[in-house]
């Protein structure tokens, strides 16, 4: 059985580790098994070449080490997406893709409610002459439905083992891994199925007649709360209900979560202030590193409790519901309801966004998507937004009976979501051609209570990626732009020869950064955000913003702090132009704000975001047009704003 | 072929005999015994000596394939012949062999779940035809004597065949350890 | 199969003449094929898609592919 020797990319390349493939349909149970199986010993990444996440872990077998594989759901052997070529690719015995090892055992996955429909797919698998294991899910919720099943004869009638796994009981694997230690019993069936429709029809009746088959009612509590949640009316409050949580959380929930954070990185503030004896070190820690990391990980109960929210929706199976109802509505865009969903993940943060569109099986949906999901407000785009509009309006300032900071926050989002709309829109329309069509359809699972296990895991790979990235990206920005805005060190002689009286801090500080090599940057850019009404200060913000958004009020923390260190804020408010046609005027007047607000929502100012679409579309084509057409349209949009805001303030 | 026209059937091994097959068809299509000849593809196939015998059974044909040959490469194209040849019922030629089908039957069952519990309890079950129409289920074992086991396994093997072959009846019940049956409603030749 | 009312039963008859291949191929996959039993479960708020029930689970199609699918009336 063994003998093949591939590439390279997989968990085990040492020869001779046995390797089982689970196959089955989308929403058979597959993922809670392969946790099940090998519990955190799993692997993530991709395959080669595609956009398509890859699952391998490995599990003890008697005494032994096994690879278990993850395959994609797949609804048949006659692909129609890429994550269904995958299944294809992997199992072809024939010809030996590239890093995609072919299995030495399949452990088909059959959920016991819909035997109908997927005992089609075990009949193409019964063709690869591959050992199989038939493993029957939801075989509680068949026979809570009033559903029947001899597995014995079941097993008979297919020619294969065939082994339940019941959720929930403490042997529930047992059966199973008994199967898996003992392949070579595995029985095959001594003549596989024609491969026609009407005789795998026919096929697929006989089996089931033989193996006394009932089929299970319909599910009567998902028929109850469908009633509700899918009625023209209720579903629809329900969902616009579900909406304003989403973003009651990313306000009012996390608040108090985002006060502790506040404080515990004012803790470490004071603490480093008064440990670090040596003053650039300690300037360097507190401002660097614990204003820069500490200003975006107040972002993070937040943005957690949206990752929850999402898993727990997802793990009910509401999430293909929201699809449902939203599906008319992402038509005109050319998309589908499961577009939305990867959406609105983006407005937590577009990393897992655009991971989300691996549920799209058209390619030319996902691409769409994937360039316009940067545009949905983001958690990253808050603090930019709430130190802007705290310039434009106060707190208490209001427009009719809204508060005008809550009414501009809620056009931002609004912005950002008709842009996205329309951005995938086009991208759609602009790849037409390069595939056909694909049909639209989706299944409509029963609902579950998730298992706790199954969305810690789902907020346990977003939240990952999110921290890899505030470490990584924000804190080497936050760290280079400190360097670059206190160099070059000036000493006391030039300061006096400047005119800085030295034993003021707060001068030698502005005078440093005024004449350090970031500022250097910052004048040197100017000719491009000139007509935006931006100055050096702002420029090396938007600079700095583009490894990550959160960055720009680190920044512009860092240069407010050096004139005023006791109040940042008013300091900025009370920046002026220095040079130029404009100078005097204050920096930051109500159409420079909207055009920094208005540039926000649209240029592309996340590596994390580049990286992720590197990775999800297997170029650097579509991040690259990604960054240049973004950039260009928020310059445009923003002058724009500026334009407007300026006649009519 | 429209879905309705073609017959749902599906093939199971046979325990100990590599070159039958039991194919599984829907219950009543060709009266039961042995296939002297079939029509069409099937028939050819019999003509050829590729397909040396078959049965059939009330929900079941059995066929055995030539020595040598096996079902890995000739299994495809009996089972589209055998699908052809059921639509056309009335082409077959059967001669009657109630001993026959009923022995195959009975070994059949023996062999699967119902053996198995008769042997996990220390017993074991031995089958032999007896004349033309009658077969003789013989208990061994701990099972011989134990007069739970004359009763419970007695009403457990009649189900069992009967769902195999409807018109099963029991002979004699006088005989303990032994079960006699036979098929229909032809008094049997030897008692 | 899109002129379906909701409640109502039918048996899957064949696919129009412009469905392409991999599109007939995929509705046999997802157990919509000729001879099969569906029902009309509901419709969305805006009238697309529609939950049909097929081969013991529940599925959303839009519209402009129900409208290939030939069914007949099951009484």
């Amino acid at each position: 059985m063994t003998g093949h020797h591939h590439g390279g990319g997989s968990v085990a390349n040492a020869a001779g580790l046995r390797r089982f493939a689970i196959v089955g349909s989308p929403n058979s149970g597959k993922t809670t098994l392969f946790n099940a199986l090998t519990g955190l010993r799993a692997k993530t990444g991709n395959y080669p070449g595609v956009t398509v996440s890859r699952f391998e872990g490995t599990m003890r077998v008697d005494h032994q080490t096994v690879v278990v594989e993850d395959l994609p759901g797949t609804y048949s052997l006659d692909p129609i997406s890429p994550d269904e070529q995958i299944v294809v690719d992997v199992l072809d015995t024939a010809h030996h893709a590239e890093g995609a090892e072919t299995p030495d055992a399949l452990l088909v996955l059959l959920d016991a409610t819909t035997l109908r429909r997927s005992l089609g797919l075990l009949a193409q698998l019964l063709q690869t002459e591959l050992p199989i294991c038939v493993v029957l899910t939801f075989t509680d919720d068949l026979a809570r439905r009033h559903g029947r099943l001899d597995t014995a004869a079941l097993s008979r009638a297919l020619g294969v083992p065939v082994v339940t796994v019941a959720n929930g009981q403490r042997n529930a694997l047992s059966a199973l891994r008994g199967a898996m230690s003992d392949v070579d019993s595995w029985s095959s069936p001594v003549v596989p199925p024609a491969t026609g429709t009407a005789e795998v029809t026919a096929w697929v009746q006989s089996v089931l007649t033989a193996a006394d088959y009932a089929v299970p009612d319909v599910d009567a509590r998902t028929r109850r709360v469908d009633a509700v949640l899918l009625h023209p009316v209720l579903g629809t409050a329900v969902f616009a209900l579900t909406m304003f949580a989403f973003f009651q959380t990313i306000f009012t929930v996390a608040a108090p979560l985002q006060g502790y954070v506040e404080q515990f990185f004012g803790w470490l503030g004071e603490l480093v202030a008064a440990r670090v004896p040596i003053g650039w070190l300690s300037a360097f820690l507190s401002e660097a590193v614990i204003g820069g990391v500490g200003g975006v990980l107040v972002f993070l109960p937040q943005i957690m409790l949206l990752f929850v929210l999402i898993a727990f929706l997802e793990g009910t199976g509401y999430m293909a519901r929201a699809a449902f109802l939203m599906d008319r509505l992402m038509a005109p865009a050319g998309l589908e309801g499961r577009a939305f969903v990867a959406l609105l993940s983006s407005v937590a943060c577009a990393i897992p966004g655009i991971m989300a569109t691996r549920s799209l099986p058209s390619a030319r949906d996902r691409l769409a998507t994937i360039m316009g999901a940067p545009l949905v407000t983001c958690s990253a785009r808050l603090p930019v937004y709430i130190l802007l509009i705290g310039m434009l309006f106060d707190s208490g300032h209001r427009i009719g009976p809204f508060s005008a900071q809550g009414l501009v926050m809620f056009a931002l989002y609004l912005f950002g979501a008709l842009s996205a709309m329309t951005v995938a829109a086009v991208f759609k329309r602009l790849t037409a051609g390069s595939a056909p069509a694909l049909p639209f359809y989706m299944e409509m699972p029963p609902y579950q209570i998730p298992r706790l296990h199954s969305v810690a895991a789902a907020v346990a790979t977003a939240a990952s990626a999110f921290l890899r990235k505030v470490t990584s990206i924000i804190l080497a920005t936050t760290v280079v732009l400190w360097v670059l805005l206190n160099l070059p060190a000036r000493d006391a002689a030039e300061m006096t020869r400047a005119g800085v009286d030295t034993s003021d801090d707060a001068a030698v500080a502005a005078f440093v950064i005024d004449h350090s090599y970031a500022a250097a940057v910052g004048r040197a850019v100017q000719p491009v955000f000139e007509p935006l009404g931006f100055d050096w200060r702002i420029n090396i913000g938007i600079l700095s913003s583009l490894a990550a958004r959160e960055v720009f009020v680190a920044t512009l923390g860092q240069v407010a702090a050096a004139q005023n260190p006791d109040d940042p804020r008013d300091s900025l408010s009370q920046m002026r132009v220095e040079s130029g046609p404009d100078a005097g005027r204050v920096l930051f007047d109500p159409p420079t704000i909207a055009a920094l607000l208005v540039f926000f929502i649209y240029a592309l100012q996340c590596m994390s975001t580049v990286a992720v679409m590197r990775r999800e579309t297997g170029s650097w084509r579509w991040p690259v047009t990604a960054f240049v057409y973004m950039f260009i349209l928020a310059w445009l949009m923003a002058f724009l704003a500026r334009t407007v805001v300026a006649a009519i303030w | 072929m429209r879905p309705a026209e073609v017959i749902a059937l599906h093939p199971e091994r046979v325990a100990g005999e590599p070159s039958a097959v039991r194919w599984v068809v829907p219950p009543g299509i060709v009266p039961s015994g042995r296939v002297v000849s079939a029509p069409g593809r099937l028939g050819r196939l019999f003509d050829d000596g590729t397909v040396t015998a078959g049965l059939v059974e009330h929900a079941a044909v059995w066929l055995w394939l030539h020595d040598g040959l096996t079902w890995r490469e000739e299994g495809r194209p009996v089972a589209a012949a055998l699908r052809e040849a059921l639509a056309e019922p009335r082409d077959w030629i059967i001669e009657p062999a109630r001993g026959e089908v009923l022995e195959r039957v009975t070994a059949d069952v023996l062999g699967g779940a119902f053996g198995d519990f008769v042997r996990s309890h220390g017993g074991a079950a031995a089958v032999q035809l007896i004349g033309d129409d009658v077969v003789a289920v013989e208990l061994g074992g701990a099972c011989r004597n134990c007069p739970a086991a004359d009763i419970t396994l007695r009403q457990r093997l009649i189900r069992q065949l009967r769902q195999r072959c409807p018109d099963v009846k029991e002979v004699d019940r006088t005989r303990r350890g032994r079960l006699l049956v036979t098929l229909g409603n032809v008094r049997p030749s030897s008692g | 199969m899109a002129d379906l009312v909701r409640g109502q039963r039918a048996r899957v008859v064949g696919y129009g003449d412009e469905v392409a291949t991999s599109t007939a191929r995929r509705l046999f996959d997802l157990g919509i094929a000729p001879g099969a039993e569906v029902a009309m479960v509901r419709r969305a708020p805006l009238r697309d898609p529609v939950i049909f029930r097929v081969a013991d689970y529940e599925i959303a199609l839009r519209n402009v592919e129900s409208r290939c699918i030939h069914v007949e009336l099951v009484t």
